[in-house]
């Protein structure tokens, strides 16, 4: 009686292959909805912000409330605040008229950097160089920190 | 390593030879024609910059909050903590542009009134 010679390598060759195939495919699969998941973060993030500054230069105060989360945390130079309402009575009080003039709106996920000029229009003029940092969760301003100079800020 | 990750290292080792106090290593990492700008000054080299930053006379540190990094461009929110002769802390956030490895361009902003006067 002749030996069989089973060959279980050989056999399995094609398995094998199809395996690390598939394996391959799976993890670039997986890095590509991850890169595609950033970057639909990130473009909803900026959607946010941008929305958000356009109602604010159109003086619609409410839809820029809309933007923003009911635990939406602000600090600032001049004031900080821990809700929408808050921030707008602050904002209501300086009595100026203002309108921003973004420069750079960076991204990354649920991070934005708002560069900007704020144009202070009446009753008296200033420009004063801006940075926000926003933070966005479930497409909501959660957190905004802005930095400026108080000492260009016109008084009142 | 992809462009943010590098930006971010960039940074990262601008800040630590920063505290570290070695202008040396800290200049090594900016482009020849590197411009900043912020309330205090501004400059358009990394000399003219050492030199704006040494007129202060004043100890102090960079307390890294965030940094968030997207390609070429770098937020560092931070705390700019004055240690002597007085103390102060100052919220403080910095816009950096990386081109080939390099910040070419560094953008600062804080409250002055919450700098000690000289």
């Amino acid at each position: 009686m002749r030996p069989v010679k089973l060959n279980i390598l050989g056999a399995c060759k094609p398995f094998i292959l199809a395996t690390i195939l598939f394996s391959m495919c799976a993890v670039s699969c997986k890095s590509t909805t991850k890169a595609n998941n950033e970057k639909n973060k990130t473009a909803e993030s900026l959607e946010v912000v941008k929305g958000f500054f356009e109602a604010i230069n159109s003086g619609d105060m409410q839809k820029a409330a809309s933007y923003m989360a009911d635990n939406h945390h602000y600090t600032g130079p001049m004031f900080s605040t821990n809700n929408p309402e808050d921030y707008f009575k602050a904002l209501g009080k300086f009595e100026m008229e203002f309108a921003v003039e973004t420069q750079d709106l960076i991204g990354y996920e649920g991070s934005v950097t708002h560069i900007s000029i704020l144009k202070v229009l009446s009753p008296v003029q200033a420009t004063i160089p801006c940075c926000e940092v926003f933070d966005i969760e479930n497409g909501k301003i959660v957190r905004q920190r802005f930095y400026f100079d108080t000492a260009l800020f016109p008084s009142p | 390593m992809n462009n943010t990750n590098k930006s971010l290292e960039v940074v990262q080792s601008f800040f630590n030879a920063i505290n570290a106090r070695d202008m040396g290593e800290a200049a090594s990492y900016m482009s020849d024609n590197h411009e900043y700008t912020g309330p205090m000054f501004s400059t358009n080299n990394p000399q003219d910059y050492f030199k704006a930053l040494g007129a202060f006379e004043m100890e102090f540190a960079v307390e890294t909050q965030d940094l968030i990094g997207y390609e070429n461009s770098v937020t560092h929110v931070s705390i700019l903590k004055v240690v002597s002769p007085v103390q102060a802390n100052i919220p403080c956030c910095e816009v950096f542009d990386i081109e080939n490895d390099k910040i070419v361009r560094q953008r600062f902003f804080f409250d002055t009134a919450l700098f000690p006067k000289q």
